[in-house]
């Protein structure tokens, strides 16, 4: 019992309200978010770019601005005229006495290892192989067909023979390195079965990698997800962020090459032939499932963009209202949710 | 043509925008009703003391038996709650005003009684420590958070925080704790 009331005094310190606030103002916000989304029909990734970043930073920054405006929010007087008081959820007894604090704790731990495992270590470990030198091997003797190839895809895109290279790969990769010397790396079962154009799209996708990494909104993001390590709605907005750039990027290849279809072929050409299916645990080991579903979810987001590609239509000028109308009704709505 | 087509989508982006962030805010309204009803544990009103009394589970609630001349009776609020800790929060008025002229603050847990308090003290001009009936007690001079001269005598007795807040002369509070502790 003791404990408990342990746990729930954590709930009146500053950083007690904080923490509880950030996870509340989060909600608030991606749900408003979704709402202005929704309201003005936004197609353009990078207006739900910015939308998606909006979750990530308001609900950081809301607490302590709020508490400078008003330091008596942290009041109880405050406290009951308000929208919403997480004390009266947050301190209820579950049968068996079990504070409602604990599934929050439980949450938040699960939370925090999945960007532990998901998210932190395989970075690590990818800056960790790359200082060692470890990577694919290349392909040492490009044969003049895939060559010439190459040199045709790359035709009118600004980038030099030079920042290509093949990766001794049979399986369809396509990644780059960005930084002072940016690389496309392509794999040699990608240059046969991709005709010119389908590479011509491949290459400009990731030229806009290249080229939107010179504007860090990702890297950003990606700071803030991590200092709100324990926030589950941080997680599934960096991941919605994470996809919007890929769609942001086909947007910037098909205003380079101005072949929608092309680029959404070649999209198709990277999923798997068979129509998927969410994956069903029928005695499959847990890492088994786990790929499943990590193949399943990318298939998803391929064949997102592959539609949208396919039914390519610009956003009406809109002069920023919906962000404005989203950090507007979030002020609002979150300084009475405490 | 476009320009029109487009003040009329932000126009109805806006009027949706409009209803749906009111529904988000009655879904987090309708949310905080659900969980006062389920259990009343955080601060709410009180009617009386006895009932906070019997609600809150403090060791024990001090009244005092002095009242400076001018304080209206009953307490004007009463506010308390069960957890995080226990506590409980009394405002007293002025006969013929609106102003809060004292308050009175119990709780066991809790570092301070800032949360509890609507007016606090925001600058100490003089700080003295003595007993009274044996008890240690802190008073304290100075001004409150509305900018008016004000007093305050804090002490813990049996795992209860006493403070209480006066709008007067030390004088009066002292006679005030004094009725308060036994």
């Amino acid at each position: 019992m003791s404990d408990s009331w342990n746990i729930n005094d954590l709930l009146s310190t500053y950083w007690g309200m904080y923490l509880v606030q950030i996870i509340l103002h989060s909600v608030v916000v991606a749900v408003l978010a979704e709402c202005a989304i929704m309201a003005w029909q936004i197609r353009s990734p990078a207006s739900r770019q910015w939308l998606r970043v909006m979750v990530l930073v308001l609900p950081l920054a809301a607490f302590p601005v709020f508490q400078l405006l008003s330091p008596d929010r942290g009041t109880i007087f405050f406290r009951l005229q308000s929208l919403f008081d997480s004390n009266r959820l947050l301190l209820l007894d579950l049968p068996g006495t079990i504070p409602m604090l604990v599934p929050l704790f439980i949450v938040l731990g699960l939370s925090s290892v999945i960007f532990l495992v998901q998210e932190l270590i395989p970075v690590i470990t990818n800056m960790l192989a790359h200082m060692r030198g470890e990577s694919v091997p290349l392909v040492e003797k490009l044969d003049e067909r895939s060559s010439e190839k190459i040199e045709r895809a790359l035709s009118g895109l600004s980038v030099g023979r030079d920042s290509v290279e093949v990766l001794d790969d049979d399986d369809l990769v396509l990644y780059s390195s960005t930084g002072a010397n940016p690389i496309i790396y392509v794999s040699a079962g990608m240059l046969q079965q991709y005709d010119i154009e389908h590479l011509q799209g491949a290459f400009a996708h990731e030229i806009a990698h290249i080229r939107r990494s010179r504007r860090p909104l990702l890297m950003f993001a990606y700071i803030l997800r991590t200092v709100m390590f324990f926030n589950p709605v941080a997680l599934v907005e960096f991941r919605r962020l994470a996809q919007e750039e890929e769609k942001a990027c086909d947007d910037y290849a098909v205003s380079m090459t101005g072949k929608p279809q092309a680029l959404a072929e070649a999209i198709s050409m990277l999923r798997p032939a068979q129509t998927q299916q969410p994956p069903e645990s029928d005695g499959k080991s847990e890492n088994t499932i786990e790929i499943a579903l990590e193949d399943y979810g990318h298939d998803i987001l391929l064949q997102s963009r592959e539609r949208r590609l396919r039914e390519l239509s610009g956003d009406i000028a809109l002069w920023g209202i919906p962000h404005i109308a989203t950090f507007a009704a979030f002020a609002v709505i979150a300084y009475y949710v405490v | 043509m476009q320009i029109k087509n487009s003040r009329q989508s932000i126009l109805r982006g806006l009027v949706l925008m409009s209803i749906l962030a009111a529904v988000v805010a009655a879904a987090f309204g309708g949310l905080n009703w659900l969980s006062a009803s389920l259990q009343s544990v955080a601060a709410r009103q009180f009617a009386s003391i006895d009932e906070a009394r019997r609600s809150i589970g403090l060791a024990q609630v001090s009244v005092p038996a002095y009242f400076p001349e001018g304080i209206a009776w009953p307490p004007s609020s009463l506010i308390g709650q069960k957890k995080p800790f226990p506590a409980l929060a009394m405002e007293f008025r002025t006969i013929h005003g609106s102003d809060t002229a004292l308050i009175i603050v119990q709780h066991s847990g809790g570092k301070t009684a800032r949360a509890l308090q609507r007016l606090s003290l925001s600058t100490v001009l003089e700080e003295t420590e003595y007993t009274i009936k044996k008890q240690p007690v802190l008073l304290q001079v100075g001004r409150c958070t509305s900018g008016r001269p004000c007093s305050q005598m804090h002490w813990t007795r049996a795992g209860v925080q006493h403070t209480v807040l006066f709008m007067g002369p030390a004088l009066e509070l002292i006679r005030l704790s004094e009725s308060m502790i036994h």
